[in-house]
């Protein structure tokens, strides 16, 4: 094979070329080793090396304010987002590079910078974020002399919904402009929680066959039955689901103090719920011991052969929630008035 | 009349427990019994009939809302074209220009059954009465006998107790939760499907106790009516398998349940895949599967139970350890992969919303969108049921007392159905029967004891002179004193529960929402009536071709179907969202972007409501960020939320609105010439928002003319300006002629040359 001086020169130069941008891969392998979860963190002091040329792999930069007090909602969001971006990627090319037989040393970093964190304040500044989740990428440069301006801003998928599917838009859309191969999203397995998920299990059949007849008595339980289901009705009766899908607020803040009750019959504080389901068991309570235990009680002395007591026992204990009964149905329709001024009808006050 | 009905119930169950002690008068009372059963039936139908009419006598007898307007077309178009071409009817005069296949997509059972009742008046009984009387009258009289399926639900399921049966009869047919779908003009599917619902449940629980074919094949037969009325009844479909299901897990099979649920299910099902709209739905859909895999399971309760008839005992428990986890793994395997393989449909929408709550508010705007999905709160279940909201636990603590097997089925219902209301304010409509079933269990309990009084009476009055027993004496006043005290502050319970109900209903739930009732008087105290709608339908009926496009929000689809009789682009149908998100995005655009659309879909006509001046908060301003959010579902890169907000995030219409707000279309046609009307020409006041209108801030109409505004400005119609005749841009027309004396320059337009 013949080899003529043009192309020795040619394969020369290559080389060269070739060990000087695995330099540059090389630091930016080690910066992102010495990050957190494969992630370059950019501060004032390190981020012009970084995103200085030349280099031959494309670096994401996410700017972000995780911050609770700033308030940025979607910086939160996209915080695990980012991270398990950078994971997927690095899962499947441990050394940040694409396809080194086809397309060469080209890669890709992430770099990321949370402005909460002390001292990457000029890393904003220089570039000019006025507002954040940002994304901005550097690509690939031969020139050595080129300054770290030279970037393009990636539009971030705000709208997307959160999780997954925006991680799915955010890949795609790099394999598409980067030209990435075997690039898809990984989702670490959480070794911990399955461990502690199976030992629950286990633990809980070991408790359920050690106490079996204990457990059985639980689930065979009727009056036990009985109380979750009237609760659940009473409290779905109250607007309980309202206060979950609405997520009203507990109660007011009105003029005078605390504000118990909202106008209106399309609204309601969390608090009402429990004042009314509070209203409707004490009511159906005393309807049930009405049925029950006045016939009871009755029974009870009339067995023992105390007329006397049976009567003005029973006499008693019916006034006595008959009066109940008159006071809380009271109290609910003075409470529904509230709600409903317009409405007519009412017992007390 | 219902107070006069509750107490003669009260008498009755008097007379039925005097019947026991009194064997010569046995037959005298039994006859007096039945003559007073007689008498209250007819006092609850007319009791649930009349209470329903408030509408009709201070209105008239009209259509009510929305969904009735086109229940009422298709009955008419059944009335006038025969069974055969009503359930092949293909509408081209809705969703211009897809239309819509409406005989496949409606259930029909509404209308045959109301076309019926009035070819059976007509052709039959030779009493001349208009189709849309039958229909308006329709929802009173079926709630007539929603009572007496009531009462015989309720009798079936408690132990045989007539008492029970009565009041929850009496309760069904005043309670507001029901009443609040079924007045007169209300002619929507809910009507029917209530009774249809009491009546399958009764079948089924008759079938269930008696194990009779017979009871079962009605109950399935009642099932098939249902689903040919309403697509609630998938909620039968759902609760009496699982009914079943916790039969089996307490231990209770029977051979009873295995003959009732298999009859009911096979000619259930069988049946109601012959609705068109329903069709495979049954065994595909997973709402379905679960009625499925019950059916399933009592197959393998029937064949264990003969297999422990055979084997020993140690081997019948191998053998039901294998088969069980066989079972159980083949089954959830075989769900998976068939909805995998896509055999088996995904769930629906709706249901999804009941379960996660979250999941309509982020994946279907247009069902988040309708009021009827919001969660209910609190007031609500109060003011449809007032007192029985509280007895309802009550009587389902009760029942947990006894627990027989029907009893399990109220408790399910009540518990599932309670959880249901609390999310979707629409099935409150499913809640109210059970309430009132297990309200009448709790107070028939409180009257069983309570009215057994006749001995304490007899007593206190015959020993009046008999001193030795004055100790006896006293204590049976006591007892009477008690039970009569009992008996009658829960007489005064019912009567302010009837007076509630009939306020409810007055106030609440008679009005069409057609016509509306203003809140002032005229001079002779009579209500001033405001019937812009009708006025404005009427309107486009006289005057505008009878082939022209109307397009409006969906919410009047069926309105402007139904009353002026011309071509919509969408309806209250919600069957194709691009198609809404289009009319919503044209709303949402600018002029010129909305009349190239509404261009391309033939429109003539844009109709839209506004109720500034009237003080009407339903309008379309306030509906109008429904039809930002659903285009934007479509077009998120042209149609923008955020950007029809101020920048502090307000929704404002006065001088604060945003820009993309006021160069909407349908800002622009709100207000056009609005300004103005109170006397200053430059300014004027939004009732409904507070806002003060300025002159400036509304842009003009180049593309579209006004036609029509109805007395209130409650209706306001737009016409589409003709293409310029030399093919100008007609904002550069405008321009030109509101522009005399200026010289403005016009583009020539290009002209390209015609190839063909």
């Amino acid at each position: 094979m013949k080899l003529s001086s043009k192309n020795i020169v040619l394969f020369i130069f290559a080389l060269f070329a070739c060990l000087s941008e695995c330099a540059s891969n090389k630091k930016l392998l080690k910066e992102t080793k010495r990050g957190f979860r494969n992630v370059i963190k950019l501060t004032d002091s390190n981020f012009k090396s970084i995103l200085k040329p030349a280099r031959d792999s494309y670096v994401v930069v996410f700017l972000t304010a995780t911050q609770e007090d700033i308030g940025c909602t979607l910086c939160q969001a996209m915080e695990p987002e980012y991270y398990t971006l950078a994971e997927s990627w690095f899962k499947t090319h441990p050394d940040g590079l694409n396809d080194p037989k086809e397309t060469g040393e080209k890669g890709l970093f992430f770099a990321r910078a949370d402005y909460s964190e002390a001292g990457n304040s000029q890393v904003f500044q220089h570039f000019k974020a006025a507002q954040v989740p940002l994304m901005y990428v550097f690509g690939p440069s031969d020139d050595p002399t080129g300054d770290i301006n030279t970037f393009q801003q990636l539009n971030i998928p705000a709208s997307t919904p959160a999780g997954d599917q925006r991680i799915e838009v955010l890949i795609n859309s790099f394999v598409h402009h980067f030209g990435l191969k075997n690039y898809a999203i990984y989702k670490p397995v959480d070794y911990v929680s399955k461990a502690i998920t199976a030992s629950a299990f286990f633990l809980v059949v070991f408790l359920f066959k050690k106490f079996n007849n204990f457990v059985s008595k639980i689930v065979k339980s009727r009056i036990l039955w009985a109380v979750i289901s009237t609760a659940f009705i009473i409290i779905m009766c109250n607007g309980y689901m309202f206060n979950k899908i609405r997520n009203s607020p507990y109660a007011g803040n009105g003029k005078n103090g605390v504000e118990y009750f909202q106008g209106g019959m399309q609204n309601q504080f969390a608090i009402e719920t429990q004042i009314v389901t509070f209203l409707y068991a004490s009511l159906g309570l005393a309807v049930l011991f009405l049925v029950k235990l006045v016939p009871y009680l009755n029974q009870y002395y009339l067995k023992q052969q105390k007329q006397y007591n049976a009567a003005t026992s029973s006499l008693l204990l019916t006034v006595i929630l008959l009066a109940a009964v008159f006071f809380f149905s009271s109290a609910l329709m003075f409470v529904f008035r509230i709600k409903y001024p317009g409405y007519p009808f009412k017992f007390l006050k | 009349m219902s107070v006069e009905t509750k107490s003669t119930a009260a008498q009755s169950a008097v007379a039925a427990s005097t019947t026991k002690n009194n064997g010569s008068y046995k037959k005298i009372l039994a006859t007096v019994s039945l003559f007073l059963k007689l008498l209250i039936f007819i006092c609850l139908i007319g009791a649930a009939t009349t209470s329903r009419l408030f509408s009709v006598i201070r209105y008239e007898s009209i259509i009510h809302e929305f969904d009735p307007w086109f229940n009422y077309r298709a009955t008419r178009y059944l009335v006038a074209n025969g069974f055969h071409k009503f359930l092949n009817w293909f509408d081209d005069r809705t969703w211009y220009p897809l239309g819509r296949v409406t005989g496949g997509t409606l259930y029909p059972g509404l209308m045959t059954s109301s076309g019926f009742v009035w070819y059976f008046m007509n052709h039959i009984l030779k009493i001349q009465i208009d189709i849309r009387n039958v229909c308006v009258l329709f929802a009173p009289a079926f709630s007539g006998i929603t009572a007496i399926f009531m009462y015989l639900f309720t009798k079936n399921c408690y132990n045989d107790d007539s008492v029970a049966g009565f009041l929850s009869a009496a309760f069904i047919a005043i309670a507001p939760g029901y009443i609040s779908r079924s007045v007169a003009g209300s002619y929507d599917n809910e009507a029917i499907a209530i009774t249809l619902l009491m009546s399958t449940f009764y079948l089924w629980i008759k079938a269930m106790r008696t194990g009779s074919i017979a009871w079962a094949c009605s109950a399935a037969l009642s099932y098939f009516y249902m689903v040919s009325a309403w697509g609630g009844y998938v909620f039968i479909t759902n609760l009496v398998p699982l009914h079943v299901f916790i039969l089996l897990l307490m231990g209770r099979y029977s051979s009873k349940i295995y003959s009732a649920y298999s009859v009911w299910y096979c000619i259930g099902t069988l049946a109601s895949m012959q609705i068109p709209f329903v069709g495979f739905l049954p065994i595909r859909s997973n709402d379905h599967m679960a009625s499925l895999g019950v059916f399933g399971l009592l197959q393998f309760f029937m064949f264990g139970d003969y297999i422990k008839s055979k084997i020993s005992s140690a081997n019948f428990k191998i053998f039901l350890k294998t088969s069980v986890v066989a079972l159980i793994s083949i089954g959830v395997l075989g769900v998976f992969s068939l909805t995998y393989f896509g055999l088996i449909a995904p769930w629906t929408g709706r249901f999804y919303s009941l379960w996660d709550t979250d999941y309509a508010k982020i994946h279907i705007p247009i069902i988040a969108s309708v009021s009827e999905h919001q969660p209910t709160a609190w007031p609500s279940f109060f003011f449809d049921t007032q007192f029985l909201i509280w007895l309802f636990p009550c009587g389902v603590f009760l029942l947990f007392m006894e627990l027989q097997d029907e009893h399990v089925f109220i408790i399910v219902y009540s518990v599932l159905c309670s959880y249901f209301a609390g999310v979707m304010v629409r099935l409150m409509l499913t809640l109210t029967p059970i309430i009132c079933a297990c309200a009448a269990i709790a107070l028939s309990n409180v009257f069983k004891y309570n009215l057994k009084i006749w001995r304490s009476i007899k007593f206190v009055i015959k020993n009046r002179k008999d001193n030795r027993k004055s100790n006896n004496r006293f204590t049976e006043l006591c007892t009477l004193i008690g039970k009569l005290i009992t008996v009658l502050t829960f007489l005064g319970y019912l009567i302010l529960f009837v007076q509630h109900c009939t306020w409810v209903t007055s106030n609440a739930y008679s009005s069409p929402s057609v016509v509306l009732q203003s809140g002032n008087h005229n001079e002779d105290g009579s209500p001033i009536f405001i019937d812009d709608f009708r006025e404005a339908y009427s309107w486009l009926r006289y005057n505008t071709a009878e082939d022209s496009k109307v397009a409006a929000w969906w919410d009047y689809g069926y309105q402007i179907g139904g009353m002026a009789d011309r071509t919509t682009l969408v309806d209250n149908n919600t069957w194709n969202n691009t198609h809404i998100a289009i009319v919503g995005k044209a709303m949402a655009s600018e002029e010129s972007i909305s009349y190239e659309i509404f261009k391309e879909h033939d429109v003539d006509y844009v109709l839209i409501i506004f109720g500034g001046l009237l003080g009407y908060s339903g309008d379309d301003i306030n509906k109008f960020l429904w039809m930002v959010r659903i285009s934007e579902g479509i077009w998120p890169e042209e149609i923008n939320e955020p950007s029809f907000f101020t920048p502090d995030g307000q929704y404002r219409v006065d001088s604060a609105a945003s820009e993309t707000m006021k160069n909407c279309l349908m800002y622009k046609m709100s207000y056009h010439d609005y300004p103005g009307i109170f006397g200053n020409p430059n300014e004027s006041t939004d009732r409904v928002r507070g806002a003060t209108i300025e002159a400036k801030h509304v842009p003009d109409l180049k593309y579209f003319e006004e036609v029509f505004t109805s007395e209130n400005w409650l209706v306001r119609i737009y016409k589409l300006k003709d293409e310029d005749s030399q093919g100008r841009d007609l904002a550069d027309v405008y321009d030109l002629e509101h522009s005399a004396g200026k010289k403005v320059v016009m583009k020539k337009p290009k002209l390209e040359p015609r190839i063909e």
